[in-house]
C-alpha cells in the first residue's frame, strides 16, 4: 500500500500535501479554493428544475395537446361561438397538469441530496495561519488543519496527524454503527480500511485530535456517495416506456390521418375552415386525451391500496415498475429476519463447572432502564434468555463490580462478579479472540473448535464464553493482566430468527418466476442458513455453492458476475452496500427490472441505479428513504412480495382500460371519415367527443383500474418486456371489433334520426338545425350506453365479466350510472343540450339506444367463447 | 526515455508533480526532468523552496530530479518544445488550467498547445484528490469505439505499473437520447456484444504486455447518451484513483468548449483526469 496518504508517516504529511502544522495561510486557502471549488455537496447546476421543466413540457402528448389546444384557440378567432376556446382550454388544462405532476416526481428526487448535506456540518474548527478559529466547513481546502473534538461531524477527508483516544463511528460511509478506534501512526491499508483517516459526513464519538484535510466536497468518500445518488439516472420505468411508445403510435395515427384528409379537403375544394375543423375533429378522436390522466389516477389509488399493506410508494411509475420486477434483491436482518437477536442454543446444557449463562451474563454491560436493560443488543438477549429461563438477571448485573466493555479490537468484554455465590473473571466474545486465553489441551480445543463450527453451519452466531475463579483478595484492575488461565464454559448459539412469513413469501415469488437475492454484511455460513430456511437456495444446492463473499465478488468482472449469477449463486455475504451496485448493473446486463432493499446512507446509489429502490420505513436513513421509490413500512420482505402483486394488478388494469377506452374511439373517429367522403352531415362534433374522453370514460376507466388481482397474478412469470401496452391484437380488437360495432350501431340510429326527420342523402345541414341536433345526441346517447356493455366485457379477458364483485366495486356502480344518466340528459335537459349542441328525440328511440349495451356486450362474449372453443 | 514536468510553480502544478515523479518512479532510468520557463507571474528566484520540495518527494520515491530552466520562445509552450527537442522517448506531464468556468480546462493553454504539438508524448493532469499523491491503484481508462493510440496508452501504463493493481477498460455505447429511450433489450443486447468483442480485443493487447501482468484487467460496457457522465459515475462506483483518456486528434483540433465531454469529465469527476496523446512517433 505503500506511497498513499494513509501510508505516509506523520512528519510527512504536510510536505505532501503543501501544508504546515500552523495551517495555511489566507492566500493560499484562497488559491485551492478556486482551483478545487468549495466543500459543499451542492449540485453544479442550480438550473437543473429548469431543463426538467422543460423536459416534462416538450414530450411528445403534451406537445400533441398544446397543438391541439392551438387550433382550437385558432378556430375560435376565426369563427367564434362554437365552443372552441373552452376546448382548448381543456386541452391545455390536461397538458399542463400532466406535466407539472410530472416535474414535481423529479423534483422529489433532489430531496436525498439535502438529507445527504445534513451530515456535513457547517462550521469547523480550523487552524490558519497559526491561529485556531471557527470557519465555515464549505471554505475547506485540501492542505487545512482541522481540530476534531468529541461530537463533531467530520467536514471533510483528513488524515490525522494528532490523536487523543479518538473513536468515530463511519456508519454513514460502511452502514455499520460500530465505534471505530483513530490512530495518527502510518498504516498499511486500503483508503477506507485505515483507521488514521477520518472521513466526511462521520461522526466523532470519543476523544479530540488533529488533522489536514485531503480531500473536499464530492471528491472526498461521502461525496462520491452524494455524487452517485445525483448522477445515476433512474432507468426510465417500462410503463413510462410503454406509455410513451403508445402515446408516438396515437399521435403518429392522428396526425397522419388529420394530415391525409386535410390535404384531400383542400384537394376537393372544401373550405380551409371546415378542413381545419376536420384535421382537428380527427386528431382529437384518435388520441385519448383521458387515458394519461386516468393512468395517473389509477397508478395513485393503487399506491394508496399499497400503502394499506405497507408498501408506501413516492413514485407512481414505481407503482406498477414492481409489478414488472424478475429480481429482488435484498437485505438480510430486518427484513428477512426479525431484527431481534435471541439465545436459542446453549452448549453445553449443563455443566458442573460453570453456569454458562449466568458466566454469560456476568461479562454484560448493560444498565438498567425502564422496562429493561440498555446496551448492546446481544447483551440484551442474554439477559432476556436468563431472566425467561426464571431467574433474576438484574441480581447478577448487580454482583458485577468491575466491567470491561466490548472492544473491537479484542472482539470481547470482560467483568468481575459473583458467579455461583464466589468471585469470578467472566469473559465473553468471539471465539477466535477466547480460544489463546483458554488453559486448555490441544484436544479439548479442536473438541471446540468442531462444536463451533457446527453450530456456525446451523446459521448460529456463536459467542464463547469462559471464566476463572478469583482468588482471594485478587483485584482485577487491568483486563489483559486477568486473562489468563480461563476454562471455557461453554457457547450460545444467538440467531436473529427469520419472520415467519417469510418462507411462504419467497415461495410466491419462485411461483411468480421472481428471483431472489441476498446482500448481506454477515457471515456466508450464517447468511446461507438463512437464505436455506427462507426458501432462497433448494435443498439439492450443496452448501456453500450458491453464495459468493464481498472478497470472491470484488475479484470478479462485471461479465464473470454475471456467469455466476446465471449459475445460480443467490448469496452475497460479507458484502458492502457498494457492492450491491455491481450486482444491479451485472442483473442489468442480464435484462433485468431489478428491485433492490437498502436502509443507510451508503445504499443510496444503489437504491437509486435500480429499477425500484425500496427502503426501509422503520430502521432505514432518511437518505436511503428519499433516494429510494417505495418505503416499506414495516421492514418486511413479505411486503415487498405484497406490492409486486399490486403492481402486476396495476398493470393488468391499465391494459382494460386502455382496451376500454381506445373502443370508444372508433365511433368518434368513423363519422369524421364519412363526412369527408360522403355528403352526410359530421355525426359527432368535437365538442362531443371530448364529452366522452375527458368525461363519461373517466370513471368507468378508474373503476377498471381498481379491480382486485385475480388468482392467476402471482401464479405467471413476470410479463415479457417487450410486451408492450398497445399491442397489435388490442388495436384490432378495440378498433376493428368492438370500436366497429359501436360506430355502426351510433351512425344508424344517427342516420334513422335524420331520415326519419326528413333529411335527403347530400342535404346539407346547419349545426344549429334542431334535427342535426337530435341526430348527433343519439349518436352520442349510444356510444355511451354501448360503453356500459363494453365496460363489463373489459373486466375479464375470457369471461363474462359479470360477476359480484363487479357490484362490490363501487368506481363501476358509478360509472355505469353516470353514463346511464348522462345518455338521457344530454338529450333532454336544456342546460346539457346547449353546451354539447344537442337536442332530444322521440323516447323510443332513446329506448332502442339501450339495446347497443347487450348488444355490444352479447358479441364481444361471443367472440370470447369461440376463442375459448378454438384454444381448447 | 525521460519523463519531463513542465512546471510553471502553481500550486496546482505541485499537485501535477507528485504524478511526474510517480511516472519517473516506473522507469528504470528513475529520473525526472523539472522544466521551468521563467514568466512574470512566477519568477525562477521564488520557486526555490517548492521546488526543493518536490526535490524531496523524487528523493523518497528514489527518483532523480534535475531543474532545467528554459528561455521563452515565442511563449511558454515554444520554451519547451525547444528546449525537449523532437524527443520520441519523452513524456511532457503537465496540468490543465487550475479553474475551468466559461474558458473550460484546456481551450488555448499551454497545455492544450502541447498535447496539439505532435513532437512528443504528453499526459495532462486534472488533479482534484492531491492527497491520492499521484499513487494510482485503480484506473479506469474509458475508450472510444477506435483503436486507441496503443504504444502511447501503454507507455503510461507501464509507467504506472509499479502501484496499479486494477485497470478497468470502460466502452460506452453512446446513443442519442431520443433512440436511447427506444432501444429495445435485443438491440441492447447486440450493441453490448459487438462492444465486447471491440474491448476484449484491446484487452487482450494488454495482457500481452509482460509489464502489466500483475495488473487486474477488467471491462465493462454501457450503452448511454453521455459518455463523459458514464465515466464520472464509473469513476466514482470504482474508486478509481484516476481516469485516463485519449484526446483524439479531431477534438484536439476543434478544440474544446464548455459542454466538450472532456470539460465534462475534467469539471465534474471527483477522480483525477489524465489525458494522453501519444507523439508522432508514438502512435500518432
Amino acid at each position: 500500500m505503500a506511497g498513499s496518504i494513509q501510508n505516509l508517516p506523520t512528519e510527512d504529511v504536510f510536505t505532501y500535501l503543501d501544508s504546515r502544522a500552523d495551517g495555511l495561510k489566507r492566500a493560499e486557502v484562497e488559491g485551492r479554493l478556486q482551483e478545487l471549488g468549495r466543500n459543499t455537496l451542492e449540485a453544479p447546476n442550480k438550473l437543473w428544475w429548469l431543463k426538467s421543466l422543460g423536459r416534462q413540457f416538450t414530450n411528445f402528448f403534451t406537445i400533441l395537446l398544446n397543438i391541439s389546444a392551438a387550433i382550437c384557440f385558432v378556430a375560435h378567432y376565426l369563427q367564434p361561438g362554437e365552443s372552441m376556446d373552452i376546448l382548448g382550454f381543456a386541452l391545455l388544462g390536461v397538458s399542463i397538469l400532466n406535466a407539472l405532476f410530472s416535474f414535481f416526481q423529479e423534483y422529489r428526487a433532489e430531496r436525498a441530496m439535502e438529507e445527504l448535506k445534513k451530515f456535513l456540518p457547517q462550521r469547523v474548527m480550523a487552524v490558519r495561519a497559526g491561529e485556531e478559529a471557527e470557519v465555515p466547513a464549505e471554505e475547506l481546502v485540501p492542505g487545512d488543519v482541522i481540530v476534531l473534538r468529541e461530537g463533531d461531524r467530520v467536514p471533510a477527508d483528513v488524515r490525522l496527524v494528532e490523536c487523543r483516544d479518538l473513536m468515530v463511528n463511519n456508519a454513514p460511509l460502511t452502514g455499520e454503527s460500530i465505534p471505530i478506534s483513530l490512530t495518527a501512526d502510518a498504516v498499511d491499508r486500503e483508503l477506507t480500511e485505515s483507521n488514521n483517516l477520518a472521513f466526511a459526513g462521520c461522526a466523532i464519538l470519543r476523544g479530540s485530535g488533529r488533522g489536514v484535510v485531503f480531500a473536499t466536497g464530492f471528491r472526498s468518500q461521502f461525496g462520491r456517495i452524494a455524487m452517485l445518488s445525483r448522477d445515476i439516472q433512474r432507468t426510465v420505468s417500462p410503463l413510462e416506456r410503454e406509455t410513451a411508445h403508445m402515446v408516438r403510435v396515437l399521435t403518429v395515427i392522428a396526425v397522419a390521418m388529420g394530415l391525409t384528409f386535410f390535404v384531400y379537403g383542400v384537394a376537393t375544394g372544401r373550405s380551409l375552415w371546415v378542413n381545419l375543423v376536420f384535421m382537428m375533429g380527427i386528431i382529437v378522436a384518435n388520441v385519448p386525451e383521458g387515458l394519461l390522466p386516468t393512468f395517473t389516477l389509477s397508478l395513485a389509488m393503487g399506491s394508496l391500496r399499497m400503502a394499506r399493506r405497507n408498501v408506501l410508494v413516492k413514485s407512481l411509475n414505481a407503482v406498477e415498475a414492481l409489478g414488472a420486477v424478475h429480481v429482488i434483491c435484498t437485505d438480510k436482518t430486518g427484513t428477512l429476519t426479525m431484527n431481534r437477536l435471541s439465545v436459542t442454543r446453549v452448549e453445553p446444557e449443563t455443566s458442573s463447572q460453570w453456569n454458562l449463562m449466568e458466566a454469560a451474563l456476568a461479562a454484560c454491560d448493560l444498565d438498567v432502564v425502564e422496562g429493561g436493560w440498555s446496551g448492546d443488543p446481544l447483551d440484551e438477549a442474554v439477559a432476556v434468555a436468563y431472566r425467561d429461563a426464571g431467574k433474576d438477571s438484574q441480581a447478577v448485573l448487580d454482583a458485577q463490580t468491575t466491567r470491561f466493555p466490548f472492544d473491537v479490537e479484542k472482539r470481547r468484554a470482560a467483568a468481575v462478579a459473583n458467579i455461583g455465590g464466589a468471585p469470578a473473571f467472566a469473559v465473553k466474545g468471539a471465539w477466535e479472540s477466547l480460544r489463546p486465553l483458554l488453559a486448555a489441551d490441544e484436544a479439548a480445543l479442536s473438541g471446540a473448535d468442531a462444536k463451533v463450527e457446527a453450530l456456525a453451519a446451523d446459521g448460529f452466531r456463536v459467542i464463547a464464553v469462559a471464566a476463572r475463579r478469583l482468588a482471594d483478595g485478587e483485584a482485577v484492575d487491568d483486563q489483559g493482566a486477568a486473562e489468563h488461565d480461563l476454562e471455557l464454559a461453554g457457547f450460545l448459539g444467538l440467531e436473529d430468527p427469520i419472520r415467519p412469513e417469510v418462507p411462504g413469501a419467497v415461495a410466491q415469488c419462485h411461483t411468480a418466476g421472481i428471483g431472489t437475492i441476498m446482500i448481506t454484511g454477515d457471515h456466508p455460513v450464517t447468511a446461507e442458513a438463512i437464505a436455506r430456511q427462507a426458501g432462497m437456495i433448494d435443498a439439492a444446492v450443496a452448501p456453500g455453492q450458491a453464495t459468493l463473499t464481498g472478497q470472491d465478488l470484488a475479484k470478479l468482472s462485471e461479465r464473470q458476475l454475471v456467469g455466476k449469477l446465471r449459475d445460480g449463486v443467490r448469496v452475497f455475504a460479507r458484502a458492502t452496500p457498494e457492492q450491491k451496485m455491481k450486482i444491479v448493473n451485472a442483473l442489468h446486463q442480464m435484462d433485468r427490472v431489478v428491485a433492490v432493499t437498502g436502509d443507510g446512507v451508503n445504499d443510496a446509489p444503489a437504491l437509486k441505479a435500480a429499477d425500484v429502490g425500496i427502503a426501509m420505513g422503520r430502521d432505514g436513513t432518511d437518505v436511503a428513504r428519499e433516494a429510494a421509490q417505495v418505503v416499506l413500512l414495516d421492514d418486511n420482505f413479505a411486503s415487498i412480495v405484497a406490492g409486486i402483486e399490486e403492481g402486476r394488478t396495476i398493470f393488468a388494469n391499465i391494459q382494460k382500460f386502455t382496451n376500454y377506452v381506445l373502443v370508444s374511439n372508433g365511433p368518434e373517429i368513423l363519422p369524421y371519415l364519412l363526412y369527408m367522403l360522403f355528403p352526410v352531415p359530421l355525426a359527432l362534433t368535437v365538442i362531443q367527443i371530448l364529452s366522452i374522453d375527458l368525461g363519461t370514460d373517466i370513471i368507468p376507466s378508474m373503476a377498471l383500474g381498481q379491480e382486485k388481482p385475480d388468482a392467476q397474478t402471482m401464479q405467471e412469470p413476470p410479463r415479457d418486456r417487450e410486451q408492450g401496452l398497445l399491442t397489435l391484437p388490442l388495436i384490432a380488437h378495440s378498433y376493428g371489433f368492438l370500436g366497429l360495432i359501436e360506430a355502426a350501431f351510433s351512425l344508424s340510429l344517427f342516420f334513422w334520426v335524420l331520415f326519419d326527420g326528413g333529411w335527403q342523402w347530400g342535404q346539407e345541414m346547419a349545426s344549429n338545425d334542431t334535427l342535426y341536433r337530435s341526430a348527433t345526441g343519439i349518436a352520442l346517447s349510444s356510444i355511451l350506453l354501448m360503453q356500459i356493455g363494453n365496460l363489463f366485457g373489459r373486466r375479464s379477458r375470457t369471461g363474462s365479466g359479470i360477476d359480484m364483485d363487479a357490484f362490490r366495486n363501487p368506481l363501476i356502480l358509478i360509472g355505469i350510472t353516470f353514463e346511464a344518466i348522462f345518455s338521457w340528459a344530454l338529450l333532454y335537459v336544456p342546460a346539457v343540450n346547449t353546451v354539447l349542441g344537442t337536442a332530444p328525440v322521440d323516447t323510443t328511440i332513446y329506448l332502442i339506444a339501450w339495446l347497443g349495451v347487450p348488444l355490444i356486450f352479447g358479441l364481444d362474449y361471443l367472440r370470447k367463447l369461440v376463442f375459448r372453443a378454438i384454444r381448447s | 526515455m525521460s519523463v519531463c514536468l513542465a512546471y510553471d510553480g502553481s500550486t496546482n502544478a505541485d499537485w501535477v508533480a507528485h504524478y511526474a515523479v510517480r511516472l519517473a518512479a516506473g522507469h528504470p532510468d528513475r529520473k525526472i526532468r523539472i522544466l521551468h520557463v521563467e514568466t512574470a507571474e512566477f519568477p525562477t528566484a521564488q520557486l526555490s523552496d517548492k521546488l526543493a520540495n518536490i526535490g524531496i518527494i523524487a528523493e523518497k520515491a528514489g527518483v532523480a530530479a534535475e531543474v532545467e530552466i528554459c528561455p521563452m520562445r515565442d511563449g511558454v509552450v515554444g520554451g519547451l518544445i525547444d528546449h525537449v527537442g523532437e524527443d520520441p522517448t519523452a513524456l511532457m506531464v503537465c496540468g490543465v488550467r487550475v479553474r475551468g468556468g466559461r474558458r473550460g480546462f484546456l481551450e488555448d493553454t499551454v497545455t492544450w498547445q502541447l498535447l496539439r504539438d505532435t513532437s512528443f508524448d504528453v499526459v495532462a493532469f486534472r488533479v482534484v484528490q492531491p492527497g491520492g499523491l499521484g499513487v494510482v491503484r485503480r484506473l479506469l481508462m474509458p475508450v472510444a469505439g477506435h483503436k486507441p493510440g496503443h504504444r502511447a496508452a501503454i507507455k503510461v501504463l507501464e509507467l504506472m505499473a509499479n502501484y496499479l493493481k486494477e485497470l478497468r477498460l470502460l466502452h460506452v455505447v453512446e446513443l442519442p437520447a431520443p433512440k436511447l429511450r427506444r432501444l429495445q433489450a435485443p438491440n441492447a443486447e447486440a450493441l453490448r456484444l459487438q462492444a465486447t468483442a471491440y474491448l476484449r480485443e484491446i484487452e487482450d493487447n494488454l495482457r500481452a504486455d509482460p509489464v502489466l501482468q500483475g495488473v487486474s484487467l477488467e471491462t465493462a460496457v454501457r450503452i448511454s447518451d453521455d459518455w463523459a457522465r458514464e465515466a464520472i459515475i464509473d469513476g466514482a462506483q470504482q474508486h478509481a484513483d484516476l481516469i485516463c483518456i485519449e484526446a483524439a486528434r479531431s477534438s484536439l483540433e476543434k478544440g474544446f468548449r464548455y459542454g466538450d465531454p472532456f470539460e465534462t469529465l475534467l469539471r465534474d469527476g471527483a477522480s483525477d483526469v489524465a489525458i494522453y496523446r501519444g507523439g508522432v512517433h508514438n502512435g500518432r
